[in-house]
């Protein structure tokens, strides 16, 4: 009888074995993995700084990322680009305008560097009644642009003008 | 049963070792350095609707590396929960582009991080690089 039990279930230093390489697989696969995750921890870092190549002059607008038509003060962006505009001495206006896809415009938003940093300028959708967003002196902007969640993946243009 | 257990406790150690080694070594690992980036953007304020994004460009020469690479954007609120946004393959072509994380979400601040993902040799998926940037949603 007792021969008979034990050839059905395990014997205790069979179990003892199985108990062991269980524990030393979690073991092994925790050390292992232990380092990935400490290695994707997030770390908080600024972004690194924009490329300082120098894009167009004074008032002239220049795509960084993205397509479209750029032409002296103004220039026509694709959905998803990303335009440098180069600051000037005196103060100016950047004039937005959005496509009139289904009367919703493109998302924009509009952020200065200066010397003290990165600040948003503004922000929000642009229709085509267009929106006027200052350009302080010796200030950079940049403008990125996206398409809102109503428009779907409908492309959408931004029309932007450097005015004195 | 001494040496069965015995051969399965080396086993076992073997296996942990060999793991160990492959993914601290980096000549077995990552054979080629990550690609970095060269720079980033994410803009501080989102209108509401509109989905989180972050444009980014690597250096030319990093982005081929021999293995594939992604972004791809994570946004979280002040309490610690996140939402992933789908992974964007970087290649030579795409060195430089734009990836969004697309979710109808209150208005509010939140962080959004940009990833950079690589996976190692044994396909282990690693972020290799991280920028964050506290943003306002709507408002």
């Amino acid at each position: 009888m007792a021969v008979s039990r034990g050839s059905a279930l395990p014997s205790t230093s069979g179990a003892w074995a199985i108990l062991a390489i269980v524990c030393l697989c979690v073991v092994a696969t925790g050390l292992a993995t232990g380092r990935v995750s400490q290695l994707t921890a997030p770390s908080v870092a600024a972004p690194p700084s924009m490329p300082q190549t120098a894009f167009g002059a004074c008032g002239e607008p220049a795509f960084i990322v993205g397509s479209g038509e750029a032409a002296g003060g103004e220039l026509i962006a694709f959905t998803n680009a990303l335009v440098l505009v180069p600051g000037c001495e005196a103060a100016g206006r950047l004039l937005l305008t959005g496509s009139l896809a289904r009367g919703v415009g493109p998302a924009v938003s509009v952020t200065y560097v200066g010397a003290g940093g990165e600040s948003t300028g503004w922000y929000g959708e642009v229709d085509t009644g267009g929106v006027e967003v200052p350009l302080p002196p010796a200030t950079r902007a940049l403008v990125s642009f996206t398409n809102d969640l109503a428009s779907g993946a409908e492309d959408r243009n931004l029309r932007l003008e450097v005015a004195p | 049963m001494r040496s069965y257990l015995t051969a399965s406790v080396v086993f076992a150690l073997l296996v942990g070792i060999v793991a160990l080694v492959a993914d601290r070594v980096p000549s077995l690992a990552n054979a080629v350095p990550p690609p970095r980036l060269a720079w980033a953007f994410i803009p501080q304020g989102v209108p509401e609707g509109a989905p989180f994004a972050a444009w980014f460009g690597f250096d030319a020469a990093a982005a081929p590396s021999g293995l594939p690479a992604a972004v791809q954007l994570r946004v979280c609120d002040l309490e610690g929960a996140c939402l992933l946004g789908a992974r964007k393959a970087v290649t030579e072509r795409s060195s430089s582009g734009l990836v969004t994380i697309t979710r109808a979400l209150p208005p509010g601040e939140y962080d959004l991080h940009l990833l950079v993902l690589r996976p190692n040799r044994l396909g282990v998926t690693r972020t290799v690089q991280v920028v964050s940037r506290r943003v306002t949603y709507g408002g």
